[in-house]
């Protein structure tokens, strides 16, 4: 299961926490001694470092997995200005991954804070179910937000 | 002769000026006693956030209810009680397969109360079996979610609930302790003892309030409420706000009911099979009766009040505070009582839903839209009271003229839809889908209760599939400019019952909506929400 559950954050809530995954990657997985990581596998690391960057609000890093095309349209800081101030990413989960030839479309888990919505001014914690199209352009797996 | 007003809508706020203080209208201010709420949304991680405030300084029952936009069937209702000056605000969304309310920071006294209301998912119960939209053979639950997800709210005050000497009325029980930590209503649950199971009669012989309290605690509604709502989406960044149209003079008698779903005719107190005013209860029907065909009985209290149910001046036994509101029976033709929106007092069979109706009719939906550069614009239209003219009747009534498929969930009706572009240009081609061009007007179809008008398939709505069941594509020749909808092909005709009331048609379709318009790239940073101008004068 951890194969295709992967997990990352800093306040994980009811998530379990998955760095667990990284170390049995050291002793089992084919990637740590010298083969090919899987497709999945491949997928899975791009993205949990994307959700490290959102997690920490490192949204110039973030913007650096979307797909360069997308990344053409959205430049990083109107991408940083669509969560600045707005939405706290707190966790992340893979709850599912498919792939077919150049594209995988992974299940999330997220968990975020949305910092008030005028006229309301409030912060609303939130788990969402959200999937995430990631596409392979040139050899590597990036991810296409649908907007 | 045909109604003459001018109407600009600031948002989805329409004001027909020309009202009575006695009919139900559209209020000037954004205060009344009702509140629609044209749009909700949660479809791919959208949250609609919507609030009611109450300004006055006395407290209020409202009922709040959320409507999917196919068909307008109720999906989840309960009464609210606001203390003086309270605001209630809640947040809708997807959570697990199912929508859900939650009330993060909010601790005004609902029916069931909040844990229990949070904890429930908006019901599909009233959704037609047959309801099929791909026509596969199998209604799926993706298809039902969708119709969960969309949708318009409204909120209606139910009654005053002023305070007593003694303290011991529900508005003292609703009221927030000021010295309490943290601050909260004193008893949320004194009114859930309205939810008994065997009527008010048994709540009253139960001595949890008396007969007296009963009266004193229920008095006509006097409106001062106005609402928003707000949708946003973390993805995204997209955040669309707007105001609730607010209706005036709804209602001259309270019209609080148990929250509860039991027959209607159990609050009565009276013979079986009679209202006590010796009415059979099997002329009372509401659209929200779940069957196909109105059937008596079908009413249950919670489907009460709503802006369905024509008004019968039905007086209690109980008390004189109540007014039953009731269909007078589903082959006949609905009565319109001018006084309703024409200035006398309503009388014995009016029919409400088209008053209401009447009072939200507009000849024509002017807009902007922008579909250059990033931009992209959804056009937002919704027919509050549409279902009460087309969805459990056996004919279609006034203004609609179209009954709803219970498969597909449509009643199209078609509008003239024509456009210009900024150098005044106008289409040269129909607008419409599937209509020659030299046609003396481009046909468009609007088929649900709420309606999202992708222009040129753009829309922060639209594009993106969080409009699923209820979008409609308008292609179009130019990129930016303005649109008209002509709605003149419908009409309600009032009955004069009153000597002087005005006469004659009204033209159009009950309407509210607005224009929503995004940066593909910054989202709603270079966007916003924009009014339809929707007018009622001849163009």
């Amino acid at each position: 299961m951890l194969n295709t559950f992967s997990l990352v954050g800093i306040n994980m809530g009811g998530l379990k926490i998955s760095l667990l995954g990284s170390l049995m990657c050291i002793a089992v997985l084919p990637a740590c001694v010298g083969l090919k990581p899987s497709v999945e596998e491949q997928v899975n690391a791009r993205i949990e470092a994307y959700w490290q960057a959102m997690i920490q609000k490192d949204y110039e890093k973030a913007h650096g997995f979307l797909s360069p095309g997308f990344r053409l349209k959205v430049d990083k800081f109107v991408y940083r200005n669509r969560f600045a101030g707005k939405t706290s990413y707190k966790a992340a989960a893979v709850d599912g991954l498919s792939c077919e030839e150049e594209r995988c479309q992974a299940a999330m888990i997220l968990e975020y804070t949305v910092h008030g919505v005028p006229p309301y001014g409030f912060e609303f914690n939130r788990t969402e179910e959200r999937k995430e199209l990631w596409v392979n352009v040139e050899g590597e797996w990036w991810l296409l937000p649908k907007k | 002769m045909m109604m003459k007003k001018t109407l600009v809508a600031a948002a989805v706020a329409s004001c027909f000026t020309s009202m009575t203080a006695q009919a139900v209208n559209v209020s000037q201010d954004a205060t009344g006693q009702a509140l629609l709420y044209p749009y909700y949304n949660v479809n791919e991680g959208n949250l609609t956030f919507v609030s009611v405030t109450n300004t006055t300084t006395v407290s209020k029952a409202v009922k709040v209810r959320f409507r999917e936009g196919v068909g307008s069937e109720d999906v989840f209702d309960f009464t609210l009680y606001l203390s003086p000056r309270d605001v209630w605000v809640g947040v809708i969304s997807q959570v697990g397969g199912a929508v859900r309310l939650a009330v993060p920071e909010d601790t005004s006294c609902t029916v069931p109360v909040t844990s229990v209301l949070t904890a429930a998912s908006f019901s599909s119960a009233r959704i037609d079996t047959a309801y099929d939209p791909d026509s596969s053979g199998t209604q799926t639950a993706d298809e039902v979610l969708a119709r969960l997800s969309e949708g318009h709210i409204e909120i209606i005050e139910m009654a005053e609930l002023p305070y007593t000497a003694g303290g011991t009325d529900i508005a003292t029980a609703i009221t927030h302790n000021q010295a309490a930590s943290p601050v909260a209503p004193v008893d949320c649950q004194v009114p859930t003892t309205f939810t008994g199971t065997t009527g008010l009669g048994a709540i009253l012989d139960a001595g949890i309030v008396t007969a007296s309290a009963v009266a004193q605690d229920f008095q006509p509604p006097s409106g001062g409420l106005y609402g928003s709502a707000a949708i946003f989406n973390a993805a995204t960044g997209i955040y669309f706000p707007y105001n609730a149209t607010a209706l005036e003079q709804f209602a001259a008698n309270p019209i609080w009911w148990p929250q509860n779903s039991q027959p209607f005719s159990a609050v009565e107190g009276a013979a079986a099979g009679v209202d006590s005013a010796g009415n059979a209860i099997s002329n009372y029907y509401t659209a929200d009766d779940g069957s196909t065909v109105p059937t008596a009985g079908g009413t249950l209290n919670f489907d009460l009040p709503d802006l369905s149910t024509p008004t019968t001046a039905e007086v209690t036994a109980n008390s004189s505070a109540y007014t039953v509101y009731s269909r007078v029976a589903a082959t006949s033709a609905p009565a319109i009582n001018a006084g309703s929106f024409g200035g006398s007092v309503p009388a014995a069979n009016e029919d409400k839903a088209s008053a209401v109706t009447a009072a939200l009719t507009g000849r024509n939906i002017q807009g902007d839209f922008i579909t250059s550069l990033t931009f992209n614009t959804d056009w937002v239209i919704t027919f509050p009271t549409r279902y009460t003219k087309v969805h459990d009747v056996l004919a279609a009534e006034a203004p609609f003229t179209i009954t709803e498929d219970p498969a597909s969930g449509q009643a199209c009706h078609d509008v003239t839809f024509d456009y210009w572009n900024r150098e005044e240009r106008k289409n040269s081609t129909d607008a419409g889908v599937g209509v020659s061009p030299g046609l003396p007007a481009p046909a468009f179809s609007l088929c649900y209760e709420v309606n999202v008008l992708a222009m040129n398939g753009t829309g922060e709505f639209s594009a993106a599939t969080s409009s699923k069941a209820v979008k409609a594509d308008a292609p179009l020749e130019f990129e930016d400019g303005w649109a008209s909808m002509d709605l003149s092909a419908y009409s309600i005709t009032p009955t004069v019952l009153t000597a002087g009331d005005p006469s004659g048609d009204v033209i159009g379709l009950p309407v509210l909506g607005f224009t929503a318009v995004a940066d593909t790239v910054s989202g709603v940073e270079r966007g916003g929400v924009f009014g339809s101008r929707v007018t009622v004068d001849e163009q």
